[in-house]
């Protein structure tokens, strides 16, 4: 059978069992009528039917299969764990395998356009997110420090009564800027850009725990392989997000931030709070299904271990290095 | 005490001015509102002290920082600035500034650091001092050597600032021919093939804004 079209199997199968049906036939005109309506002719008629049916059914079965896989696979394609792809069988008819092949041929499309749309997005927002915290850094901040300015200019001819005020008004001020650079730094690591990732994440961990009193520590492990500034933020990002969660949800005396390039890269941010009962595998909580999709546009991977009282543990694996 | 102050935000002259002129023993002499401006200002007054933001276009502060320090070794210089980045602050030393104010503790820092600068102390507010110690005790002390002479940084800043090799060399009192061979330096230096690529060199170094 060296044609593989259903259509021409199905047409040997129906061939055999024309001929099987005549064979029979052939058999019973042989003998007289009368016996043919006989137990034993009866009996042997049906018997060629069952047997031509069943043969009929394993065959049509059995081509048919592939098929049954490729309606299998579609079914559990998952766009958020890309690289799956339905399988070829030598046995599968060519419909079936031209079928599989552009099916598989669409997947590649669908990622690669979800990966690009998702790039576009990401960078999108943070041309945004930088262009805020230029404005918040160049405008606003500047126009607090001149107000600083002119309140130590008026101190020094204020009077007496009036000082106290005048130096809270000013704490105030620097409060406010204070609060500006941070959200400046969070909106737009430009420690990234001037210094490179290791200086930006001892910083951005430093930066952490002064701020929250949690401990903080950030080790390195290996030296820094050439990293996309996609891949850098995506690190980046992914510690922000880590540590946000820890400040804001884990109630963590102490978090550990490790960047290991041994082998692959790993980042790891350790907390030891409450921690939670992960679903499955942890998805959709706390921002995570966030950094989960930053993690795949750089074809990197994210996974969360906790157990309650056992504080969480946040895992970015990226290809090998 | 003659000062000259440089920032590239009016608000932040005015504001300087009107806190030092209310010394009695400070003068606002010069104004300049980028790093080019500093530089012709403080050669033509000759200011005892130049207060200089560290962020302005054409020439940073740091660049004129060094200019000044170059031409007129009793002018000293105190560098002002939004961040409280190490770096920031060892090429502000670097540059020849004595002291380094932040502009959130510009009220309580500014007129102690100029007293200081002026009588030749170095002076560090307590915030850049906390971040140079962190500096110190992280495993990242020792960052990258930069490549380029101080020259070739400032004909770098211009040119991702998108000026001609014959504005540069007019800004930088170069003959166009220097430029121009500054220009194939640093491509070669840093192995880069375009403007495009050097502009990005520059915003990553901090030596221009995005």
């Amino acid at each position: 059978m060296r044609s593989r079209t259903l259509l021409s199997q199905v047409l040997a199968v129906n061939t055999v069992l024309v001929a099987l049906t005549a064979f029979v036939a052939a058999i019973i005109a042989r003998d007289r009528l009368e016996d043919a309506a006989s137990v034993e002719g009866l009996l042997l008629i049906a018997l060629a039917v069952s047997g031509v049916v069943l043969l009929n059914s394993i065959l049509l079965r059995r081509r048919l299969e592939p098929m049954g896989q490729l309606v299998q696979a579609m079914s559990n394609v998952d766009l958020t764990a890309p690289g799956m792809r339905a399988d070829i069988t030598n046995r599968a008819a060519d419909e079936v395998r031209r079928l599989t092949a552009d099916f598989n041929r669409m997947l590649e499309r669908l990622e690669h356009e979800r990966r690009e749309s998702g790039r576009a997005v990401l960078r999108a927002q943070e041309v945004e997110r930088s262009r805020l915290a230029q404005d918040l850094h160049d405008e606003v901040n500047q126009a607090l420090t001149a107000i600083l300015l002119r309140l130590q200019a008026t101190l020094s001819a204020a009077p007496p009564a009036l000082i106290d005020e005048l130096k809270e008004t000013q704490s105030l001020v620097t409060q406010a800027m204070e609060e500006l650079l941070h959200l400046a730094r969070q909106l737009r690591p430009t420690a990234l850009d001037d210094h490179g990732l290791v200086p930006a994440l001892t910083s951005q961990v430093a930066d952490f725990g002064d701020r929250t009193g949690i401990r903080a520590s950030f080790r390195r492990h290996g030296s820094v392989p050439p990293l996309s500034d996609e891949e850098q933020l995506v690190i980046y990002r992914v510690t922000q997000e880590s540590l946000s969660n820890v400040a804001q949800h884990s109630g963590a005396r102490h978090v550990d931030v490790e960047l290991s390039f041994v082998g692959r890269t790993v980042l790891r941010v350790r907390d030891d709070g409450y921690g939670f009962k992960t679903n499955g595998n942890g998805r959709a909580r706390l921002g995570v299904s966030g950094m989960r999709e930053r993690a795949l546009l750089v074809g990197g991977h994210l996974t969360i271990f906790s157990e309650p009282g056992d504080g969480t543990t946040i895992e970015l694996t990226m290809g090998a290095t | 005490m003659r000062i000259l102050i440089a920032d590239d935000h009016g608000i932040v002259r005015g504001g300087l001015k009107l806190l030092i002129e209310r010394q009695p023993d400070m003068q606002v002499v010069a104004e300049a509102d980028d790093g080019v401006a500093a530089f012709e200002q403080a050669l033509a007054t000759k200011p005892d002290l130049c207060v200089l933001d560290v962020s302005m276009p054409r020439m940073t502060g740091l660049q004129a920082a060094r200019q000044i320090r170059a031409h007129l070794p009793d002018t000293q210089v105190l560098a002002l600035s939004m961040h409280d980045d190490e770096r920031y602050v060892f090429d502000a030393l670097k540059a020849g500034a004595s002291g380094y104010v932040l502009k959130r503790e510009v009220d309580q820092a500014l007129l102690n650091a100029i007293r200081a600068v002026h009588r030749g102390d170095a002076f560090l507010t307590n915030a850049v001092e906390r971040s140079l110690i962190r500096e110190w005790m992280s495993d990242a002390a020792a960052g990258p050597e930069e490549p380029l002479s101080p020259r070739e940084q400032e004909v770098l800043k211009l040119i991702a600032e998108a000026h001609t090799n014959k504005q540069i060399a007019e800004i930088l009192h170069l003959a166009e021919k220097t430029v121009e061979s500054h220009r194939a330096n640093l491509l070669r230096k840093l192995g880069m093939r375009d403007r495009v690529e050097l502009v990005r060199y520059a915003i990553r170094r901090g030596l221009t804004e995005a």
